[in-house]
């Protein structure tokens, strides 16, 4: 289902090139664009929602906000590793809503045009690429591109 | 000249942003106003013959009208106009027919709807013209009964052909007060008042066309007539004996209507003659006002000008000569019709009546014995009391006066200024009132009613008074500034309008007699300049008094006493206000002009207040008052200001908990943070007041509602309200309106039984409802009670063994079985039909309730009634909870739904085969909740008495639920989940404990439901805690 839509997002957000904030999460880079990063924050006492997915780790207070954090280890299947002071909480906007995503390290900011991304191969019928929006490509690195409302609706992982 | 001009466009721009920024401040007046007119017509409902509720939707509409008067919506104005004197003419003349009131109140929710249009800046033509056909279906049946009261439309009233006459008997009676009625004292509306309780009014015509200009308007003349049309089973002697009272002062005549001539064909030529001649300059108000003239020269005595105007009278010629003497009647006739002619009865109308004559034939009469009239001036030079030289000479200088547009009463003010107690100064009405009816009440009681409207009043009337100040300096720069006058006159008259709603008697006599003066400025009669401007200046600052006054005034301090200083302000301003020069001391009369029936009405029901001294105006010193309005706030500013607050609050206790760590053991301590820490304390307290806000509009869509489902199902219903003042949180009470709609439109519908079956159970006819709101122990309570039959335990029973929510075995308290009516699907059809079936949108009410952290019980007794109980937080932006801690977790269980909490000992845990866990709490047994499990969260404690448990109460029903410890109470500042995530079941919100952290705040009733979900099957694999002696034990249980 994906390939046709995900050339059209490419073509209408590569115009004139989008910044991505690039992220580390096990061995592989994602990016998320940075115009939908509000802030980045180091871990903090997370309070945990109870009878909630196990990607969510709870809620966080955010200058008196109550905002949720997800685990992007385990959203993708990863393996969960213990928080460490490294890391870190991208909190970012989704509609009207503010969410933390738990990332293993930030790396920096990236420029990507339309040369430099593709659309996500299809990775078969069993595999969910709906969140992916293209794979971008600097030198060496592959930076898989996400698409923030995608990879938080709610209404999807509603328990 | 054209400098002027510009100068007066720029003003009348300034005049029209003026309006619009005030509008936005008009329509929320306006929609209170349409509210307090619903109300009060829905008392009138209940009540028609309360009086009290025709003044106060009569003040409501007043106050409407005003309103848009000064905003410049003049349709609205126009409108509500009408409908005011819709009112007007029930205003003495209760009890209103029930149809009346329901066309009221549609009228009613017409202009609400044209309100509502205006606000979103559309234009309600449409519903405009649906109002004015509206009200005028309202007027035809009734006819259109003016009361002489300033605003009256001078149009004449609508053909009135569809009056209709039953048996018994309609007379047409004419009621023709003598000019001079008003000296004798009496009030010819009495008169009226009386005909009208000998039976059934059919119409009610004042003629208003021997009203004079007002500049030759004598208040102290009566010009008006009526027609009316009675109904009545009395003779004619019986009627013309009821008004014997009025003696010789009223004419009275009386004759069935037997002619076809409805009372409106009236507006025939003799009429229209009759209204020219009086206008004519030269007719009858001019030897009034030469009068005067000569009597302020000191020509003549007061006493000699008044006996040479009733023989001026009296040396009229009659109709009945004028008519033999043109050959339209003959001598004979004439004098049979004299004989025929009942004493005091009017020939006019008698010879018309009898078929002698045609209207017009008496309207050329009429205007005959006008010319025919002899000049009073000669008058006076034959009897002898002024020569002809001088005469010549007061002529011409009366005539400069006139031409010099120099109305006559106001030269005769200024020697009178400040010298009342002149004789001298007299002018020909020699016995009017003077400073002596200006009788204030001696202290005003404030009405509860009022008080929460106070505050609202002081800011406006404030800033209505400020502008008044501002027009009345510009004033003094230029007189001719028409804007400003009218400009001030708005602001009085909305300030009257709605002191008068407030009965703040003192300040609405002062704004009334203001307005008078005002008036006359208007008409040019005098400038308001000098003295007069003075005048005005006073009564602006005796006001802004009053004002200050009330504004320190609270409901503990009794009745507010009135400042001795207003009496001679307010005589001062009576005797300018009205026209009249000075004053004698006479003794204190009924109002005479029209415009002062109001002001009178004050002094009948109050005790008069003589000043000691009187004379010139003391007006209190100008005190520049602090500024206190009110601010109207969209909501989510404010809810930004209370979330702020509360993020404050939070950052506050992290800042004390910081310091307490650091300086621990030091010995330190703080003296800035204990007092911010009451500053933020106090700030958030003030910010959760700003939210709240009375019951009282949604209480009154109730009864609204039950008058209409009454009035549709045929059922008589009263509803009773209780408690209208407490308040509660904004969106609470938003929240409220729709569950309480259902459970009152249940309690109509199924709860009150039909009035035959109420007369056979013994009870009276009329179902009562009563809404009662009280608080208690920091909550809010609403009951709901009506005395109908009340719900049918059984009947329930069977309905949910039907539905399969209970099972024949089950055990279910009474309680647990009424509870049932709240379950979703027992409203269906078939439940609406049975005799107890309530429940039409009962779950509905049940969530919502729910929703707003609430909760909802049910008492009832067969045949008794039943009372439904809300109990609810007073704001949701702040909880009281029971933090408990559950592992390494900090949870909060709202206060609200909390019983108890205790360490039951090991013998009181049962579990009860197939059934579940449950505690035993001295005589009662509940299941018991493990919280972990319910959360599927990590606990310390797993065996009951070893943690703790609350016992908590959801929907009637008491739950242990199990903790590991509790860690003490919390006013936690809700956060909702939903902001930034979504609802989790079991969870109710969260809240930001002192250390930062977020707590959740736990949701009872979605805990229990997951608990019923979870049901016993994972019990096995974790109950090896459960000791074998309390299996056992479960027999004994069940």
């Amino acid at each position: 289902m994906n390939a046709l839509e995900n050339d059209r997002a490419i073509t209408t957000f590569t115009a004139d090139g989008r910044q991505f904030l690039t992220f580390r999460l096990a061995d592989e880079e994602y990016g998320v664009e940075i115009l939908r990063v509000q802030e980045i924050k180091g871990y903090s006492k997370i309070t945990p929602l109870p009878n909630t997915p196990p990607e969510i780790k709870g809620v966080m207070n955010l200058r008196g906000t109550v905002v949720p954090i997800i685990d992007l280890r385990v959203r993708f299947g990863l393996r969960e590793t213990e928080y460490n002071r490294f890391t870190v909480i991208i909190v970012v906007t989704v509609g009207t809503k503010i969410v933390g995503l738990v990332v293993d390290a930030v790396s920096d900011v990236l420029n990507v045009t339309s040369q430099d991304a593709v659309a996500a191969p299809d990775l078969g019928s069993g595999v969910d690429t709906s969140f992916i929006t293209g794979i971008a490509r600097t030198g060496e690195r592959l930076i898989t591109l996400l698409n923030v409302d995608r990879l938080v609706g709610f209404s999807a992982t509603a328990a | 000249m054209v400098a002027t001009c510009v100068h007066r466009t720029a003003r009348s721009k300034r005049m029209n942003i003026d309006g619009t920024r005030y509008r936005a401040t008009f329509f929320e007046e306006a929609v209170e106003h349409l509210a307090a007119l619903e109300a009060a017509l829905l008392r009138l409902d209940a009540n028609p013959a309360d009086a009290a509720a025709v003044d106060d939707a009569f003040r409501a509409a007043h106050s409407l009208k005003g309103g848009a008067d000064v905003v410049g919506l003049g349709e609205l104005a126009q409108m509500t106009h009408r409908f005011e004197n819709i009112l007007e003419r029930f205003r003495h003349a209760a009890p209103i027919p029930r149809p009346m009131v329901d066309r009221l109140l549609e009228a009613t929710d017409a202009l609400t709807h044209i309100v509502a249009t205006l606000r979103r800046g559309e234009s309600p033509s449409s519903a405009i013209e649906e109002l004015q056909a509206r009200l005028d279906l309202d007027c035809e049946p009734i006819g259109w009964y003016s009361s002489p009261h300033e605003e009256q439309p001078r149009a004449p009233s609508p053909p009135d052909s569809s009056v209709r006459r039953d048996p018994p008997t309609t007379y047409r009676i004419t009621v023709t007060p003598h000019p001079e009625a008003f000296r004798s004292g009496l009030d010819p509306l009495v008169v009226l008042r009386t005909i009208e309780e000998l039976g059934t009014l059919r119409a009610v015509k004042p003629h208003l066309e021997q009203l004079p200009r007002l500049r030759d308007l004598d208040p102290e003349r009566c010009y008006m007539s009526w027609t009316v049309q009675l109904e009545t089973d009395q003779s004619p002697e019986a009627i013309r004996q009821a008004c014997a009272f009025a003696g010789e002062v009223v004419e009275l005549t009386i004759e069935p209507e037997s002619a076809r001539r409805p009372v409106c064909e009236d507006a025939c030529p003799a009429s229209v003659m009759r209204s020219v001649s009086e206008n004519h300059p030269c007719a009858v108000s001019e030897p009034l006002a030469l009068a005067k003239f000569l009597v302020e020269r000191q020509v003549l005595t007061a006493e000699q000008a008044l006996e040479a105007l009733y023989r001026h009278r009296g040396r009229y010629p009659t109709l009945g000569d004028l008519a033999v003497e043109v050959g339209l009647l003959t001598k004979d006739q004439l004098r049979q019709l004299r004989e025929r002619l009942a004493p005091g009865n009017g020939f006019a109308q008698a010879v018309v009546a009898g078929g002698y004559l045609t209207d017009s034939d008496l309207g050329r009469l009429l205007r005959l014995q006008e010319q025919r009239i002899p000049v009073w001036s000669e008058d006076l030079i034959n009897d002898g009391l002024v020569d002809r030289t001088t005469m010549a000479a007061e002529l011409a200088a009366f005539a400069t006066h006139a031409t010099a547009a120099q109305p006559i009463s106001a030269v005769a003010e200024h020697p009178a200024a400040s010298d009342v107690s002149l004789p001298t100064e007299t002018s020909a009405v020699a016995d009017h009132p003077a400073a002596s009816d200006v009788s204030l009440p001696a202290e005003t009681v404030i009405p509860d009613d009022s008080i929460e409207m106070l505050p609202e009043f002081c800011a406006e009337a404030t800033e209505h008074l400020e502008a008044a100040d501002r027009h009345l300096l510009s004033l003094d720069n230029d007189p001719t500034n028409a804007e400003a006058l009218n400009a001030i006159y708005r602001g009085f008259h909305t300030i009257k309008g709605v002191s008068s709603m407030l009965r703040l008697e003192v300040i609405r006599t002062l704004a009334h007699e203001t307005e008078n003066l005002l008036n006359r400025a208007r008409d040019g009669e005098i400038i308001l300049q000098d003295r007069y401007l003075d005048l005005a200046f006073a009564s602006t600052d005796a006001l802004k008094q009053q004002i200050h006054n009330l504004r320190q005034w609270t409901p503990g301090h009794g009745p507010l006493p009135t400042d001795p200083a207003l009496t001679p302000l307010l005589a001062e301003l009576r005797r300018v206000g009205t026209g009249r020069s000075a004053e004698t001391g006479a003794p204190e009369k009924p109002a005479a002009a029209a415009v002062r029936s109001e002001a009178v009405s004050v002094a009948v029901h109050t005790p008069a207040h003589h000043p000691g001294t009187e004379g010139s105006s003391t007006a209190p010193p100008r005190v520049a008052l602090p500024d206190k309005e009110t601010v109207r706030v969209d909501k989510e500013r404010l809810d930004k200001l209370t979330n702020t607050i509360g993020e404050l609050v939070i950052a506050q206790s992290m800042v004390q908990q910081e310091f307490d760590e650091l300086t621990a053991g030091s010995g330190w301590h703080s003296r800035a943070l204990p007092e911010l820490n009451k500053i933020s304390r106090d700030l958030q307290e003030l910010s959760l007041s700003l939210r709240m806000v009375p019951l009282q509009g949604i209480f009154q869509k109730m009864s609204r509602l039950v008058r209409d489902l009454s009035r549709k199902m045929n059922k008589p219903v009263e509803l009773e309200l209780h408690g209208e003042e407490i308040e509660l949180d904004k969106t609470v009470v938003d929240q409220l309106g729709d569950p309480l709609m259902h459970m009152v439109r249940n309690a109509v519908d199924h709860g009150i039984e039909a009035a035959d079956e109420r007369r056979a159970a013994g009870k009276p006819p009329e179902g009562r409802i009563t809404l009662r709101a009280y608080h208690q122990g920091g909550n809010v309570f609403i009951e709901l009670s009506d005395d109908g039959r009340g719900l049918d335990r059984d009947r329930l029973w069977r309905k949910g063994i039907e539905k399969g929510l209970v099972t024949e075995g089950q055990r279910l308290t009474d309680a647990e079985i009424y509870a049932l009516i709240f379950a979703p699907g027992f409203s269906t059809a078939a439940a609406v039909t049975d005799v107890s079936g309530r429940g039409v949108g009962m779950d509905v009410v049940r969530r919502n309730i729910e929703a707003l952290q609430g909760s909802i019980a049910i008492r009832t007794q067969p045949g008794q009634g039943t009372t439904f109980t809300i109990r609810l937080p007073l704001t949701l932006a702040i909880m009281d909870g029971l933090m408990v801690g559950l592992g390494e977790d900090v949870y909060v269980v709202p206060l609200l739904s909390v019983v108890e909490s205790f360490r039951p000992r090991a013998s009181d845990v049962h579990l009860l085969a197939g059934q579940g866990e449950v505690v035993r709490v001295r005589h009662e047994v509940m299941p018991l909740v493990r919280l972990y499990r319910v959360l599927r969260r990590p606990a310390r404690v797993s065996d009951p008495w070893v943690g703790l448990v609350v016992v908590v109460e959801d929907q009637g029903k008491k739950y242990a639920l199990l903790v590991d410890e509790l860690l003490g109470q919390i006013q936690a500042v809700v956060k909702s989940l939903d902001a930034n995530f979504r609802r989790v079941e079991g969870l109710a919100g969260a809240t930001i404990l002192g250390d930062g952290r977020v707590a959740m705040i736990l949701d009872v009733h979605g805990l229990t439901q997951i608990h019923a979900q979870q049901g016993f099957m994972q019990i096995p694999h974790e109950t090896s805690f459960l000791t074998t002696p309390c299996m056992n034990m479960a027999g004994e249980l069940v």
